[in-house]
């Protein structure tokens, strides 16, 4: 009988050892990890216009005083039934014949356009009026952005523009 | 039996012949292990992944110190919203040349944005841009907002390189993403993304080939299936196919 509890008791403990302790199994394996990051600054550039007004004409800078490139457009807002406006081209400037007149060359920050050749309107009376009337210069900024090939543009359609004017 | 029971002196020499017995094979087998001519020394394979940038023409390893320099993206005064910069990290088989092991390679990507050291959560980390190179399938299914697995699926052989990322992009919808603030004169916007920093983070796996899905499934904990037992393409992860 003692024998017999003896067997048995073997016969649990060899079952239960190779069972229970599984074949330990380790694979090849390493891992690498780096990190990095870099700061992204947007904003908008800030114009700020210099008029020359002399004999019925203006002459117009625009400086960028923004921390920004960017891309700048002028337009000139008049009354239509007290006198018209003639655009004198200049160097730089481009009348692109939808109501703005527009600097072809993004500014960076301090950056001005040429005082040699500002952008040049000629206002005339309409003969027969009388009254006083404004002139006024309409600015619009739009950030320099980028396409795939790092070449500059420009999307005056956004409504992230700076305006302001000047009479 | 009886007779050792009665007898307290036998138990005792009994003991002390063990004990002694003990002793003297334990100082046996110091002794012949402090032979040099017969040690033996064991050496374990090395299977080994780096990680390396191209910095001034030269690769260099990256780790947790040595982190992502950027050098096209430095090199510029301000990041140029929508540009495509060039960027050159690549994985790098370094594994022990006279072991000769090839390896399954994976990389984890995860991108986000910090200001101040702080994770920034409500912003949108898909809007940097990673180019990967040929070669690298993601794994939709592993996907998040953050994170991207890109899997290889050919064994990359020992002191092989694989190119991974070759462009950066920050998307120029960051700029529609605006605040307006100012007065009836002057229209402002506050970017949001203004004085963010985009980060990325790039974790390469490597695990051995042979006895390939078992050792995928133990060191990834995805379902692989590969063509062959050892050294074979990876075909799916965890269903899905990826070669």
């Amino acid at each position: 009988m003692k024998k017999r509890i003896l067997y048995l008791v073997a016969a649990v403990t060899i079952i239960l050892g190779t069972t229970a302790v599984k074949p330990a199994v380790a694979y090849f394996t390493d891992t690498k990890s780096t990190e990095g990051r870099f700061e992204v600054k947007i904003g908008d550039g800030k114009p700020e216009i210099e008029e020359d007004v002399s004999e019925m004409t203006k002459r117009v800078t625009v400086k960028n005083t923004g921390d920004y490139d960017i891309f700048v457009r002028i337009k000139a807002i008049y009354p239509s039934e007290m006198c018209t406006i003639s655009y004198i081209p200049t160097e730089g400037w481009e009348n692109r014949n939808d109501g703005y007149f527009y600097y072809n060359k993004p500014l960076a920050p301090g950056e001005a356009t040429p005082e040699a050749s500002p952008l040049t309107i000629k206002v005339e009376r309409i003969s027969g009026t009388e009254g006083d009337f404004n002139v006024i210069i309409l600015q619009e900024a739009t950030k320099v952005l980028y396409d795939e090939n790092g070449n500059q543009i420009y999307q005056w359609q956004k409504s992230n523009e700076t305006q302001s004017e000047s009479e | 039996m009886r007779k050792i029971y009665k007898n307290p002196l036998i138990i005792l020499a009994l003991g002390i012949l063990i004990i002694g017995a003990g002793s003297v094979t334990a100082t046996r087998a110091a002794m012949v292990a402090q032979t040099a001519a017969e040690r033996v020394n064991f050496k374990t394979a090395a299977l080994s992944v780096d990680v390396q940038e191209l910095v001034d023409s030269e690769y260099i390893s990256l780790n947790e110190d040595e982190g992502l320099r950027f050098p096209e993206i430095t090199a510029d005064e301000t990041v140029k919203i929508g540009k495509k910069y060039g960027e050159d990290v690549r994985v790098v088989n370094d594994s022990n040349n006279e072991t000769g092991y090839s390896e399954y390679v994976r990389v984890v990507v995860k991108k986000s944005w910090f200001k101040d050291d702080k994770k920034s959560t409500d912003l949108d980390p898909s809007l940097i841009k990673l180019e990967i190179a040929d070669g690298w399938i993601e794994n939709k299914a592993e996907a998040t907002d953050e994170q991207s697995v890109y899997y290889m699926s050919a064994p990359l052989a020992c002191g092989n390189t694989a190119p991974f990322i070759t462009g950066i992009t920050i998307d120029g919808k960051i700029t529609d993403i605006v605040v307006n603030t100012g007065t009836e004169v002057e229209i402002k916007n506050e970017y949001v993304y203004n004085g963010e920093s985009a980060y990325i983070q790039i974790k390469a796996d490597a695990v051995q080939t042979h006895n390939a899905e078992q050792a995928i499934y133990a060191a990834w904990g995805v379902k692989a299936t590969c063509s062959a037992e050892d050294d074979g393409n990876i075909l799916t992860i965890d269903g899905t196919s990826i070669h």
